[in-house]
């Protein structure tokens, strides 16, 4: 029996555990939350996530969701399969965890509002709070210079391997990337603009991509 | 050598590792960090932790940021004295209690921090409590309440019936909440009320608490 994904796959949450799945080998079954319509919200799957959000994951009796807490699951029940994400030692692991706290505390504070406003919001013919959104690009440069310069002397933000750190920013910057100011902003600066073209050069990304429709 | 803690105990960031140090029995030297005299925007401590927030953790040749990290470091470092705070033993519940730790990150702490931060720090920097600010996150922090009520109806503590990381990291905030005159969203919620009660009755707890000694001047 496959693990079940309830998600939307172009929803950058959901993505986050399928790029998990993908880099470990991992099978896996998508059940459509249609989120256009609000489906997130509905009872049936408020059962499976209280706080009316995708994703949740169902693994015969195993339920669980918060996208980083199942992949974080995955990556240790399989640790031993693909793509060692987690970290090697004790110490690799904390420099793991705190980079990937990084992401919840300083990256996606920004980056999830901006796309909220930037691209979610047109969609669903909603009016974008313009003043919030260039507040938002001007701490994102901040917090981009601080990225820039621990890229510029390791390759990837735990070190010298690719982990969860650098996965769990990757749906977000999927999205950042296609906003054309913000792009620049990345192009600007150069080992982070590095990081991003290696890391969204992986097999497992590019499969993510076919599979959201792009 | 014993670990060295950067930080302030007032700091709620501060406090959430200091809880896990006395949970774990863990030896620790705390070293001060004066925030109101900006110590942690200086080069000394950006080299530890190039974002300037507390704390910052040295512990021989690792140095780490980010409180949540440090916590989850000193529980897995020191997995077999103290509380179990993890229970790393079974992968599935040791799931469980991330799941609680992402809830609080990602739902709890933005709305909470929110509301600590207009009505404790913006008076302490000479300015004036957005209410609109403090309004709204009020109303999400009680939405969010509203489903701990339910789950805490079931388990104990938020991710099974023994106290882990996912409750503890709620608790320095919660404290100063507790403080302002909102409390009765945590008190008018009964599971949630017993549940904070307990979390109060800890000696870590005792131990941790007469720091956190920043007030609301007004509400």
């Amino acid at each position: 029996m496959v693990v079940k994904l309830y998600g939307q796959i172009t929803a950058a949450c959901p993505q986050r555990v399928l790029l998990c799945f993908l880099e470990k080998g991992i099978e896996f079954e998508i059940i459509h939350i249609d989120l256009d319509t609000f489906e997130q919200k509905k009872p049936e799957h408020l059962l499976r996530q209280p706080f009316g959000q995708v994703p949740a994951i169902e693994d015969g009796d195993f339920k669980l969701f918060e996208s980083r807490a199942i992949a974080r699951y995955y990556a240790t029940k399989f640790a031993d399969q693909g793509t060692n994400l987690l970290g090697k030692s004790l110490e690799h692991r904390a420099i793991v965890d705190q980079w990937a706290d990084v992401e919840t505390y300083y990256f996606n504070v920004l980056a999830q509002p901006i796309v909220i406003n930037l691209i979610i919001k047109p969609r669903l013919g909603e009016k974008c709070d313009v003043v919030l959104v260039e507040d938002l690009k001007v701490k994102l440069g901040v917090v981009l210079d601080i990225y820039n310069n621990r890229l510029s002397s390791n390759r990837f933000l735990a070190g010298e391997e690719f982990t969860m750190a650098d996965l769990t920013h990757m749906p977000a910057m999927g999205y950042l990337m296609s906003i054309t100011d913000i792009n620049q902003m990345v192009k600007a600066r150069g080992s982070f603009n590095r990081w991003w073209e290696e890391i969204s050069d992986r097999p497992s990304w590019k499969k993510l991509m076919v599979l959201a429709g792009h | 050598m014993a670990m060295k803690l950067y930080g302030d105990e007032m700091s709620a960031c501060v406090a959430r590792v200091l809880l896990c140090l006395h949970e774990k029995n863990t030896e620790f030297e705390l070293v001060p960090v004066n925030l109101f005299a900006c110590h942690h925007k200086l080069p000394s401590f950006l080299s530890m932790n190039p974002f300037g927030k507390v704390p910052a953790l040295q512990d021989d040749d690792l140095t780490l940021f980010e409180s949540r990290a440090i916590t989850a470091y000193i529980a897995e470092k020191h997995r077999e004295k103290g509380t179990n705070l993890t229970r790393h033993e079974d992968s599935k519940e040791a799931a469980i209690v991330k799941l609680w730790s992402e809830v609080e990150a990602h739902h709890f702490n933005p709305a909470i921090s929110a509301v600590i931060h207009q009505l404790i720090v913006v008076p302490l920097q000479g300015e004036s409590p957005n209410a609109a600010i403090v309004e709204e996150n009020l109303e999400n922090l009680g939405k969010i309440l509203d489903v701990y009520e339910e789950r805490l109806g079931k388990t104990k503590y938020l991710a099974g019936d023994t106290y882990t990381l996912a409750d503890l990291h709620h608790v320095p905030y919660t404290y100063y909440f507790m403080k302002t005159s909102h409390a009765g969203l945590i008190n008018d919620r009964p599971n949630v009320k017993a549940w904070w009660e307990d979390l109060c009755s800890r000696p870590a707890f005792l131990k941790v608490s007469p720091g956190l000694t920043v007030a609301p001047t007004t509400n």
